[in-house]
Formats: structure tokens, C-alpha cells, sequence
């Protein structure tokens, strides 16, 4: 969830910053990018000048999607639970 | 009540909003708009060819610090159109700072009145790299809020 929610305000996002934003290392990291590029949700973007190699990473139109809806799901799951709870101290 | 997940997408969203923020508004590009500035406006008064130089001088300043801005980013969005009127309407508060000191220099008669005119509109650019950093997040955070159509 944290790999795709960090590129959606952004167009490109560097690897490192992810990284350093999660709080996880360049292997588990390359692993979880990998998984969603293949499920279409992220693109990668490797570069290479002076200053050495660069990755970046961009959130597809698929992948904002699927953030949207995991979100809105989280939303009405939390909201559910809410409501059962507010009807259990009703009932007492 | 607390709501942990959705909250941890808009804190990530948050984060990289602010990182963008952080680095368009940084201390060291403010100094270089400064110089710019300062470059530029101070042209008026030098003699051929240091006038030309001047300006050289600034619009190098201004390829070179948007290179290296570009290059460094952690975080890369595209200005939107309100960002970039804002700019615009930064840089138009800029001119007239400049205007008005030169005007402000000519009549108590300083012998190169552009210089010291550019100078008070240089600091005038570095102290808006500051005073506008909450516009700037509130700018960015209304585009990103325009791209998102999930609830929060």
C-alpha cells in the first residue's frame, strides 16, 4: 500500500525516496516494485548519467485505480464498524 | 474514530507532496532566484560589455539552477497552471519591488540607482521563497486533491 500511495501525488518518484519513506532496503523494495509493475500498477523508469544509475517510479492509470479503490474499501469497512459499535452501546 | 489504513494513504500522499514542496521552495534555489535578480536588474547601470555580462550571468543562473533542480528532485510533478500563475504573480510582485526602488534610487539621486534597486528586489525574491512555502503547499495540495477521487 505505502510503495503505491507514495507515487500518487507525484508523476515520478525516485526509488530512494520510497525507500527512505517506508522504511525497508533496496532488495525487499525492488521485490514489491517488481510485483506491481507485473500486476501493471507501477512503471519503472531506469536512467543512467554522470552522477551513476537512477530508478523511478510512476503510478499508472491502473494502479491510481486500485489505490482509489482499496481506499474507498478501508472506508466503508471502518464505517461498517463503526455503525456496530454505535449500535452495541445503543442496546446496553 | 481512527481510521489506520486510509489515514496511512493520505499521510504517504501527504509525505510526497511535501517533499515536492520542500525541494521547489528550497533556501539554495531562493538564492539563486536572488542572483538572478540581482543580475539581471543591476545590468541597467554597468557599462558595455559588463551590462551584457550581467546578463549572461543570469540567464546562465537561471538554465543552470533549473537543471539542477530538475536533477535532484526525489519527487517529480509537473507545474500545474495554478502553480504556475502563481509563479507568474511572484515574479510580477518582484518586477514592481524592482520598479519601485529604482524609482525610490533615482529620486534621492544614488549615483547607479540600479544597483542598490536590484539588490533591495534580490532580498525581496529570497524572502518570498519563504513567506510563500504555504501557498505553495496549499497550491500543490489542491492539484493533488484534483487528480484524487477516493474518499478520504
Amino acid at each position: 500500500m505505502p510503495v503505491v500511495a507514495l507515487p500518487a501525488p507525484a508523476d515520478w518518484v525516485e526509488f530512494g525516496f520510497v525507500r527512505d519513506a517506508v522504511g525497508t532496503n533496496d532488495s525487499t523494495l525492488s521485490k514489491q516494485v517488481a510485483t506491481l509493475a507485473d500486476a501493471g500498477y507501477v512503471e519503472v523508469r531506469k536512467t543512467r548519467n554522470h552522477t551513476g544509475r537512477h530508478t523511478h517510479l510512476q503510478l499508472t492509470a491502473q494502479g491510481r485505480q486500485a489505490l482509489q479503490r482499496h481506499a474507498s474499501a478501508l472506508e466503508r469497512i471502518v464505517a461498517a464498524a463503526g455503525l456496530h459499535t454505535t449500535g452495541h452501546r445503543h442496546a446496553r | 474514530m481512527r481510521r489506520p489504513h486510509s489515514t496511512h494513504v493520505h499521510q504517504r500522499r501527504e509525505r510526497s507532496r511535501a517533499e515536492n514542496v520542500r525541494h521547489a521552495s528550497s533556501g539554495a534555489y531562493g538564492l539563486i532566484a536572488a542572483l538572478v535578480v540581482f543580475a539581471v536588474g543591476s545590468s541597467n547601470d554597468l557599462p558595455s560589455p559588463w551590462s551584457l555580462v550581467a546578463r549572461l550571468v543570469g540567464g546562465g543562473l537561471i538554465v543552470g539552477g533549473l537543471v539542477v533542480q530538475c536533477r535532484q528532485a526525489r519527487v517529480h510533478k509537473k507545474t500545474s497552471v495554478a502553480g504556475a500563475l502563481f509563479s507568474l504573480s511572484v515574479a510580477a510582485v518582484v518586477i514592481a519591488v524592482l520598479v519601485a526602488s529604482l524609482i525610490v534610487a533615482c529620486l534621492v539621486h544614488l549615483p547607479i540607482p540600479s544597483v542598490p534597486a536590484a539588490a533591495v528586489a534580490a532580498v525581496a525574491t529570497w524572502v518570498a521563497t519563504y513567506a510563500t512555502r504555504p501557498v505553495v503547499e496549499r497550491v500543490a495540495r489542491r492539484d493533488d486533491q484534483g487528480c484524487w477521487t477516493g474518499r478520504r
